[in-house]
């Protein structure tokens, strides 16, 4: 019982220590790691963006889509993106992230065009592709049916012929013919 | 069998006849090209050739490098310049494992050429240096940039100043 008020005295020793030097210094770190850290962030993000609109672009190429403004496009994000990674090594991290939201922001918007022409080459190929299954199906059918058609009339004939009566001239006949 | 399955029949081996010779056609008319990314390293004046051979410390050289896409498909590129060594040297399955002085990203439709000045100081002094210029592509499976095994080298000796 009797250390107690020494145990206390202690505890706040060590908190008033701790809350004179521990806050300030933190804080000074928090301010300058903030920026850097979001910097850093940003930049990253911008990246990922830049990789996933390329990711697009590949799909719309292999589509057969025509990608050349995107590839113009994307690249512009590519060298916002290396000033901000250039402002970044500076120390410049405002600049850095300001850069770095640019850069995603575009390569955003050329991940989502090459999306939807990505579709749009889709569709296009899936129309054609039922064109000429159609087209192949109607040459099928016409075909079968013409087919059908010349073998029905060609059994046609083949009966009408069988039943035609054959008259051949007799002797009699060919006698009286040569007098 | 019936004159009707017959019928069937002969229409669907005339299909699979018409298709098979028309891919045989085709095959014939365009065949597979090899698809490949070229790397070349240009002098200051945009040619092949003047390349610097023999420079002082702390000097600065300007080269060109151009890569040509013939991949048949668009590719993002990275050029990585390495001051490499005798035993640092890229090949064509492993890359230089010396620093990367430099780097440089582009993205390339099929057929298209990029063409970009690099710009050096020479800090470090040696003799047989080579300036390699490693090409290097982004892979969409992993995720991650993988070297393509294009290389080309400068041969340089470093004098110090």
């Amino acid at each position: 019982m009797t250390h107690k008020p020494v145990h206390l005295i202690i505890v706040s020793l060590i908190l008033v220590f701790i809350l004179s030097i521990g806050p300030t210094k933190s804080l000074a770190i928090a301010g300058f790691g903030t920026d850097a850290t979001e910097a850093q962030q940003a930049i990253n993000k911008a990246q990922d963006a830049i990789n996933s609109a390329f990711g697009y672009m590949v799909e719309a190429d292999l589509a057969g889509a025509e990608i050349s403004d995107f590839v113009v496009s994307l690249n512009d994000a590519i060298e916002i993106l290396t000033h901000a990674q250039a402002a970044f090594n500076a120390s410049n991290f405002t600049s850095a992230t300001e850069l770095a939201d640019d850069a995603k922001n575009a390569a955003e918007l050329v991940g989502q065009q090459a999306q939807s022409r990505l579709l749009e080459t889709r569709i296009n190929a899936a129309i054609q592709a039922l064109i000429t299954i159609s087209i192949f199906v109607v040459v099928v059918a016409v075909t079968y049916l013409l087919i059908t058609r010349w073998r029905e009339q060609k059994r046609k004939r083949e009966q009408s012929l069988m039943q035609m009566e054959i008259h051949l001239p007799n002797q009699e006949d060919k006698g009286e013919t040569d007098e | 069998m019936s004159k009707h399955t017959q019928n069937i029949l002969t229409i669907l081996m005339l299909g699979v006849v018409i298709a098979s010779s028309t891919l045989i056609v085709s095959l014939w008319l365009f065949p597979q090209q090899e698809q490949y990314p070229v790397l070349a390293i240009l002098g200051e004046n945009q040619q092949a050739g003047d390349y610097p051979t023999n420079v002082t410390q702390y000097d600065n050289i300007t080269l060109y490098t151009e890569v040509r896409n013939l991949m048949g498909i668009v590719q993002y590129f990275y050029v990585r310049v390495k001051l490499a060594t005798n035993t640092t040297m890229a090949n064509s399955t492993h890359p230089s494992s010396a620093t990367t002085l430099y780097e440089r990203e582009h993205i390339l439709g099929h057929g298209q050429t990029w063409t970009f000045p690099v710009q050096l100081n020479m800090t470090t002094p040696g003799i047989n240096l080579r300036l390699t210029f490693e090409l290097w592509r982004y892979d969409l499976f992993t995720e991650d940039k993988i070297y393509t095994g294009v290389w080309v080298h400068l041969p340089l000796n470093v004098t110090a100043s």
